[in-house]
């Protein structure tokens, strides 16, 4: 029979199971702020997922006291019942804040400060002024890109042929982009500089955002409209090639009537693109990822997409947002369409 | 699978038997009393009348001589069934089924086959006491040559020993004292195969993960149908073959539930479910373990003969229950 | 007393000059430390094994035992196959997995030399339970050692192949040691043989250094065993001249024992009888001598230029 030894705890370690370790390392949770409920206080599954959404347990005073000192509640632990953080837990975190702001030669050369280039200066400016000014909304939707798939894999070598690139889904979404905006000229349109009157363009300039590991810039394709997708794909590979090599000139960067951000290709799946100034919206590219979905009550896999498009509701409502990103769907959903 | 019969465990045995030698010639049954008795539990009852002395021969009590013949036939071309009364005895036919039958392929090179299938029964319950009753198939899992298969079901009983007589191997076929009565729909079908390696999840569940075969499976299916009316959702998990075992079927589950429980009869010391554990640490379900795996065995003991003392060795309804409750600290 | 052709005769003096050529050069390799393992050699017993299985058909079956290089050998025996077995390569008949002690050529009718003394004989048993079932009129001769002889599966083998009746010929070669231990020390009977009659099947006694003697015997019985009346027990007198393995020192008997038994030595008889009968003249015989000894240097160049087995194939032929 099992002899019932009293089994010690371990300085520095914590008792929690492989799950639960899994995710508090997926969450960059530490495990040793969790409290466990199985037995001999070891940590499972539940209680790192349910840690991050309990809300803190915090006394009215820690709070004030974290809120004026720009402490985040959520690095304290807690000394109180469950938890529950204290006024006590604030002034000792308070102090170790403060040590840390001694000057530079008390502290281990541990943290580097790097200077800001002047372009990530810009970048921040740029930003700056239009998250702070303008107020804006995102709307997503999905798009079945299957049939877009489809259609490059059909033209590609014809393509590759004519112009010696490759045609990449981001070449397709531009041209369709720019079909679409002839019919909406309110998502193509910009905000005047006193921001008194919104300008109607009759040509389409995409911007194109290219992010690289320096910064990112968003070089110009002037009337996308008129291009069709062969011509797309040779700018838009030479607009590229130029802006990493930073072999662009100053007018390239300028005169977008719209802008289009592709992050699908990191996986991202959804984000709320921030509008490049002075355009009155701005097009967020998502991650393509398969999925089942019914068609005529069938389970089907398809390759679906999530457009968000970022509107500045001083010139653009949700309707006009939404009836463009209609369009943009049914053209790439029916990319047949994109070639007439 | 189309048609379905209700017949007993043991029957099923026989059907498969006399398929497969209706099917193939060279498929042949010997063992002690096999013949006109019927076989020590009734499983061949009629088997003589149906395919005669030649098919199905009766041998005098010498287990080495009949395991090492049944080997000799194999490896010459028959397809032999040696039925070894009582799974206890396979001891005297060691030498014959470890040094000679499973391993005559790898030692010449390949150049061999041995397609024989050794039938025994084990398992504990019937007051046959301790050299009657033991569960030792962690040993024949433990030499590299030979198959090993344990139905817990009547179906189960009839695909997987199709199986065995048709595969190449020597394939050691351990069935359930204890099961032979019981009854259970059997496809009618004589194509009906259960791929040796595949196991079959027995009652699908998302809270906890039990693997379990043989005797001890009925008990474990029952557990989970009363512990689902309270809300535990038990998926169990049935190997049938334990050498080649069904590893992803079992992985995929506890990365599921995320626990693991496994029950067996034999004695826990050494027995096959440490095996099955290990098999499951060193896969990727580990990341997704959220208690210890906890193994239910037989205790570390002979069998007895009193029958309270006899059913106090294996793992009980309430014992799988309460390990049930331990593991998801209810 | 059957008439031997010239032909069979000159082929089991080959073949038994074969095996002690073979032997004589496995012995020199262990000597020297050039060979992985042990090896049980069988010098001494060349005509024992070899004409033995000169008097069964070609398609009949054995079993052989750990010292069994004369039986194989006599049964006929691709040399190089044979040594490169030995020295674990990987163009040997087990592709170097098996090594001297599981020699086999089950297609060719060696059902493989064993391991465990005692395991060929329900091996044999059922090999020849094949043969009854599917009347292919082959029969199987089990060969093994006094030693074996006091196994389970001797007594369980001989009961069953009586009670069924299977052609099986139970070949003993008493050599009159097991590993150390002499016949007198482990056994109440001094021959053999008579343990036939505990199984009502008939039993004889050969003298084993008599390739003459033992070939037509086992002509004799081969005929009532292939006939279906069951199976026979046959008991060889021999001895072999060299230890029980490569590290034997022989304690246990004395040199003038080995030395008398030198000198019936059944090659040295086979010649003298040739001679005697006129059924060749001695240039053939020593040009027999000549190549067999030839043939094994070549089986051993064969087999020193074959390579090993490739690391991969350690799990390979695990299961069918």
């Amino acid at each position: 029979m099992d002899m019932q030894k009293e089994f010690l705890d371990i300085p520095g370690k914590v008792r929690a199971t492989p799950a639960a370790r899994r995710i508090a390392k997926e969450r960059g949770i530490d495990l040793f702020k969790i409290k466990g409920t199985g037995p001999k206080g070891r940590i499972q599954e539940k209680d790192v997922v349910n840690f991050k959404r309990d809300s803190l347990k915090v006394t009215p005073l820690a709070r004030r006291i974290a809120e004026s000192e720009g402490i985040n509640l959520a690095d304290i632990k807690g000394s109180g019942s469950e938890g529950k953080i204290m006024k006590e837990d604030l002034l000792k975190a308070k102090k170790e804040k403060d040590l840390k702001q001694k000057p530079v030669e008390n502290l281990k050369k541990e943290i580097e400060v790097i200077p800001m280039s002047n372009m990530r200066k810009i970048i921040g400016e740029r930003m700056s002024q239009s998250f702070f000014s303008a107020p804006t909304f995102t709307l997503n939707t999905e798009v079945d890109m299957t049939e877009v798939k489809k259609l490059r894999g059909e033209i590609k070598e014809d393509i590759m042929e004519k112009t010696g690139e490759k045609v990449t889904i981001t070449d397709i979404i531009l041209t369709a982009t720019a079909k679409a905006l002839k019919n909406h000229p309110m998502i193509n349109a910009s905000l005047s500089e006193d921001g008194q009157g919104i300008i109607i363009h009759d040509y389409v300039n995409l911007a194109v955002a290219v992010g690289m590991e320096k910064g990112l810039l968003t070089p110009v394709i002037k009337d996308a409209d008129k291009k069709s997708l062969t011509e797309m794909v040779i700018a838009e590979k030479d607009v590229t090639e130029r802006t990493m090599n930073m072999k662009l000139s100053p007018d390239e960067l300028q005169g977008s009537t719209f802008t289009v951000s592709n992050l699908g290709m990191y996986g991202i799946t959804h984000f709320n693109p921030i509008i490049n100034p002075p355009n009155s919206a701005i097009l967020g590219v998502n991650a393509i990822v398969d999925r089942i979905v019914p068609v005529g009550g069938q389970p089907v896999i398809r390759s679906i997409m999530t457009l968000s498009l970022t509107v500045d509701h001083r010139i653009i409502d949700g309707l006009i947002g939404a009836k463009f990103l209609k369009e943009l769907k049914y053209l790439l959903e029916n990319p047949l369409l994109i070639l007439v | 699978m189309g048609q379905m019969k209700e017949m007993t465990y043991k029957d099923a045995v026989k059907t498969a038997m006399c398929e497969e030698m209706r099917r193939d010639e060279n498929v042949f049954l010997m063992g002690e009393d096999v013949g006109i008795y019927g076989g020590a539990f009734g499983v061949s009852v009629g088997m003589f009348e149906e395919f005669g002395k030649d098919r199905v021969r009766d041998t005098p009590i010498s287990e080495a001589a009949i395991v090492g013949a049944a080997a000799g036939a194999a490896v010459t071309g028959m397809r032999p069934i040696v039925e070894i009364m009582f799974m206890d005895f396979t001891t005297i036919a060691m030498d014959s089924l470890v040094n000679q039958a499973a391993k005559m392929r790898y030692m010449f090179g390949g150049k061999a086959k041995v397609p024989m299938v050794l039938r025994c029964p084990g398992g504990s319950g019937t007051g046959a006491a301790a050299q009657h009753s033991q569960s030792l198939e962690a040993w024949f899992c433990h030499v590299p040559g030979l198959k090993v298969v344990v139905p817990g079901t009547p179906k189960d009983a009839k695909g997987l020993l199709k199986a065995a007589i048709r595969d190449n191997n020597p394939v050691v076929f351990v069935e359930q004292k204890t099961l032979y009565k019981v009854k259970g729909p059997v496809p009618e079908d004589e194509d009906f195969i259960i791929p040796l390696g595949e196991g079959e999840i027995k009652h699908e569940g998302k809270d906890v993960t039990i693997v379990s075969y043989g005797r001890m499976l009925p008990r474990v299916i029952k557990v989970a149908e009363e512990m689902e009316k309270e809300g535990v959702s038990i998926e169990v998990v049935d190997p049938r073959t334990l050498v080649p075992l069904d590893k992803e079927m079992i992985i995929n589950s506890v990365k599921k539930t995320g626990r693991l429980i496994l029950v067996n009869e034999a004695a826990k010391t050494g027995g096959y479910l440490g095996e099955i554990a290990s098999v499951v640490t060193e896969s990727e379900a580990f990341d997704y373990l959220d208690s210890p795996i906890i193994r239910l065995a037989g205790l570390d003991v002979p069998i007895p003969y009193n029958p309270e003392l006899e059913k106090a060795v294996v793992p009980s309804e309430e014992q799988i229950k309460s390990a049930v409750n331990k593991t998801l600290n209810r | 007393m059957t008439y031997i052709d010239k032909e069979t005769i000159l082929e089991m003096y080959k073949r038994m000059n074969q095996a002690r050529a073979f032997e004589e050069k496995v012995s020199y390799f262990f000597a020297r430390g050039m060979v992985h393992g042990t090896t049980h050699l069988s010098v001494g017993e060349e005509a024992s094994s070899v004409a033995a299985c000169m008097a069964l058909n070609k398609d009949d079956l054995i079993t052989s035992t750990h010292r069994g290089h004369s039986q194989v050998i006599g049964k006929g025996i691709d040399l190089n196959k044979m040594m490169a077995e030995l020295l674990g390569k990987y163009t040997g008949y087990c592709k170097g997995k098996g090594g001297s002690m599981h020699i086999a050529d089950v297609e060719a009718g060696n059902l493989g030399a064993n391991g465990v003394v005692g395991g060929g004989h329900g091996i044999a048993v059922g090999a020849a339970l094949t043969q009854q079932m599917k009347k292919t009129g082959k029969i199987v001769l089990c060969f093994f050692g006094d030693g074996a002889s006091n196994e389970g599966s001797f007594h369980e083998s001989l009961n069953l192949a009586s009670v069924w009746k299977l052609p099986v010929i139970f070949y003993c070669e008493n050599n009159l040691y097991g590993m150390s231990v002499p016949v007198k020390n482990s056994m109440n009977i001094k021959d053999i043989a008579i343990r036939a009659k505990a199984y009502g099947i008939p039993g004889y006694v050969v003298d084993g250094n008599n390739a003459i003697d033992v070939y037509n015997l086992i002509k004799e019985v081969s005929e009532y065993v292939r006939s279906g009346k069951g199976p026979v027990l046959v008991e060889s007198k021999t001895y072999r001249w060299l230890g029980h393995s490569k590290s034997d020192a022989q304690v246990y008997r004395t040199k003038e024992e080995v030395e008398e038994w030198k000198k019936k030595c059944p090659i040295r008889r086979l010649r003298k009888y040739i001679l005697e009968n006129n059924i060749a003249k001695e240039e053939e015989l020593n040009d027999i001598e000549k190549t067999a000894k030839d043939q094994i240097e070549e089986a051993v160049e064969f087999a020193n230029n074959s390579p090993n087995p490739p690391i991969e194939t350690v799990t390979e032929d695990v299961y069918a």
